[in-house]
């Protein structure tokens, strides 16, 4: 053993050294690795310090053991956890939160003291673009590297415990270690040594640590062990009542099925017994998230364009072509770079660090990140070469005219089919089993319906307005876009009926959502559909209805606008309504409506409340 | 550590180890090295922005290549993305000279492990 430590160590703090099952619930391996693996004997150089731990244990797959009914909610682990890893007020790797249920003098509240579980089956590890995540065969621990991170904050989605952090003054997330450190010298975490009440214990996995007899997977609250299989184990005996209420302001609350366990159900009444209203709350779809609201509509729009300005001409779009459009043809092109350009950019300066953008692309073989912005990636320098070849020729005087096509054609379809893939890698993005309200296809069909829609019209626009100004007829091409439009928000209505549907049946966080969807922001919601409906009218107008000219460009415009005003607005609501299946907050800590309140009253501006003032 | 470089000074805790450290951090030869290293980074970031960032230049190479276009034009594509790669690569530099070059003694070849971030 090492000699680091303290000569009156408590006998509590120590790990013990006991027999186990050879599988642990979910069919895996405890021993994470074989006996003749050549990952055992590696030093995990911790503080530059290369010595190789001495635990008996340490190719065991480790995880916490909390049982509830001893936990007083004193948070001297989470004060402990902050104190070993010298946390600031607002970041807290461990929480302790809390759901309550029953009335006064019956009233009962459990206690939910949760870090990072160190899953089987981490999801943050697959979802993290920069592979900053690594799962170590050391007591399979899942540890992540700040100094890799750039801030994009995707595995706080993907997680279902919210356990990785994302600090937005450091602009990197950070997550609970384990503390490895202490387990090599066979020591517990700093959390579980501190706990007061022996609620919370360390281990090896499938083990009953003493004093303990339960090794559930489940509490009330808890979200489901399916999506990651999570190395915790729970002890809950004490009765509780038959439902169970969030204090936070997530409208969730938990009922007790046939089988006794607890379900997430949608909690339409607060736990002061007021029904919510309908209203507009405009001001809080502004949410961090603003950037990816431009980005993925903008992408979504010129991937669109782009499709049906080189393939327009090819299904008898003949105004669409260079040679009848000798200005408009390269203006457009340009000003679809433009454009996308300001789309990545505030994508990219939306990141934590920005600067190190080019670690998006380390694991394009598990994160639908990576290979969306490879897709993007790929797309821009695609239809940045089209540009190039059909929009400055002169440059290319030097190449044989067929050499020239011959490229032309390959960097056109190159765009088309790697806009298309980015745009199917950015709906994967958003499905998420961990956030219930995106994972569904109806993702799909609401971003392939904006290329539909919103790409045709931003084409129009331009080249109507350049036919105006020539004083010649655009509406050959009216009738075939206006089928495009059409199908567009066909789609993204289609997708959206099915969702609400979908989401109704299943309960829970995905419901809880949609009950936010047509209350606190129900005015909007309408509002939003109704855009909808009207579009689907004007584009059906316009595919019937001969008018040209100034009046058909004022019809177009005002289409255009409600289209547009409704994409964002359905956008900026998907970013705005997603609720995560995380565990439950408490009054103050990790309560949504707690740190909007703390942000409009100054509180957030006394470093000691925990709320950093300004999210975006 | 690696064979490329030595401990940083600030993982010296012995003064006249430190003492020695300094003397030859601060020679001629270190200080080329630490220029040439810093020359390096520079290219290669520049580099790496430019692969993905060209179609951006490119707005303002259609602007100047189009005639009797005025300056102001050119400019105005031009100077936003020069502050917007200079604000993504000068932060980039830095963090790689912190973390790669500064403090360090560098030995040879530690220009294949600034190139590829320490995978040499």
């Amino acid at each position: 053993m090492f000699k680091y430590l303290r000569p009156k160590e408590q006998s509590y703090a120590f790990l013990q050294d006991v027999d186990h099952p050879e599988k642990n619930r979910y069919g895996k391996a405890i021993e994470t690795v074989s006996v003749d693996s050549e990952l055992r004997g590696q030093s995990l150089n911790i503080n530059g310090d290369n010595r190789v731990g001495e635990n008996p244990n340490r190719y065991k797959q480790h995880g916490f053991y909390f049982t509830a009914d001893n936990c007083i909610s004193c948070h001297a682990c989470e004060s402990a956890c902050s104190e070993k890893n010298d946390l600031e007020p607002h970041q807290a790797f461990r929480a302790v939160g809390y759901v309550e249920g029953g009335r006064y003098p019956e009233y009962t509240r459990l206690n939910i003291s949760m870090a990072c579980n160190h899953c089987d089956d981490p999801v943050c590890l697959k979802g993290c673009p920069t592979r900053a995540y690594t799962k170590y065969a050391e007591y399979g621990a899942v540890l992540q590297d700040p100094e890799i991170c750039f801030g994009c904050g995707y595995c706080t989605w993907v997680c279902p415990y919210n356990a990785p952090q994302l600090d937005h003054s450091k602009g990197h997330v950070s997550k609970c270690n384990m503390c490895v450190d202490r387990l090599e010298i066979g020591l517990k975490p700093a959390c579980v040594s501190a706990c007061l009440a022996g609620a919370l214990d360390f281990g090896i996995m499938e083990t009953t640590p003493e004093n303990r007899d339960g090794l559930d997977t489940s509490i009330p609250g808890f979200p489901s062990t399916d999506i990651t299989h999570p190395n915790i184990r729970f002890q809950q005996k004490n009765k509780l009542p038959d439902e169970m209420s969030r204090t936070d302001s997530m409208p969730v609350k938990y009922k007790k099925n046939a089988k006794g366990k607890f379900e997430p159900h949608v909690a339409e009444k607060s736990v002061s017994g007021q029904s919510a209203e309908v209203e507009w709350n405009l001001n809080k779809l502004s949410t961090r998230e603003n950037p990816l609201v431009i980005f993925t509509l903008i992408s979504q729009a010129v991937v669109g364009a782009f499709i049906l300005l080189f393939i327009g001409p090819m299904i008898g779009l003949e105004t669409l072509t260079p040679v009848k459009n000798t200005i408009a043809w390269p203006m457009f092109l340009f000003g679809l770079i433009g454009i996308q350009t300001i789309a990545l950019v505030l994508s990219t300066m939306h990141l934590g660090k920005p600067h190190r953008f080019y670690r998006a692309f380390n694991n394009l073989k598990y994160s639908p990140v990576s290979r969306e912005v490879a897709g993007i990636a790929v797309f821009y320098n695609f239809i940045g070469a089209f540009t190039l070849l059909t929009g400055l020729p002169q440059l290319f005087f030097w190449l044989p005219e067929s050499l020239l096509q011959l490229f032309v054609s390959i960097t056109g379809w190159g765009a088309v089919v790697s806009g298309l893939a980015a745009i199917y890698f950015m709906h994967k993005i958003y499905r998420i089993p961990a956030r219930p309200f995106w994972d569904h296809w109806q993702v799909f069909t609401s971003f392939y319906g904006n290329v539909l829609t919103l790409g045709p019209l931003l084409l129009v626009l331009v080249f109507a307005f350049i036919q105006v100004l020539n004083n010649e007829s655009w509406m050959q091409v009216v009738p075939m876009i206006a089928v495009f439009v059409f199908v567009g928000l066909l789609m993204e209505g289609i997708g959206l009926y099915f969702h609400k549907n979908d989401l109704m049946k299943s309960g829970g966080e995905g419901a809880a959502a949609y009950f936010e969807q047509t209350t606190k922001f129900g005015r909007t919601y309408i509002a939003r559909n109704l855009g909808l409906l009207s579009g689907l009218a004007l584009a059906i107008s316009m595919m019937v209805i001969d008018v040209d000219g100034i009046a058909a460009a004022v019809l177009w415009s005002g289409a255009a606008a409600i289209v547009l005003l409704t994409a964002i607005t359905g956008r900026a609501l998907f970013y705005a309504l997603v609720m995560p299946t995380t565990m439950p907050g408490a009054f103050f800590w990790r309560n949504k409506k707690f740190q909007e309140h703390a942000r409009e009253t100054g509180l957030a501006e006394m470093p000691q409340v925990g709320v950093l003032p300004d999210l975006h | 550590m690696d064979k490329y470089t030595s401990r940083r000074l600030s993982e010296i805790k012995n003064d006249f180890e430190r003492g020695v450290f300094q003397v030859v951090y601060d020679s001629r030869k270190q200080r080329w090295h630490r220029s040439f290293a810093l020359m390096v980074l520079i290219v290669k970031h520049v580099s790496r922005g430019l692969l993905f960032s060209w179609p951006l230049y490119l707005l303002a190479l259609a602007a100047y290549s189009i005639p009797d276009t005025s300056i102001l034009l050119v400019l105005f594509l031009l100077l936003p993305a020069m502050y917007v790669s200079w604000a993504i690569l000068s932060r980039g530099v830095r963090e790689d000279y912190e973390n790669l070059v500064h403090g360090y003694l560098l030995r040879t070849g530690y220009i294949g492990r600034i190139i590829f971030h320490g995978k040499v």
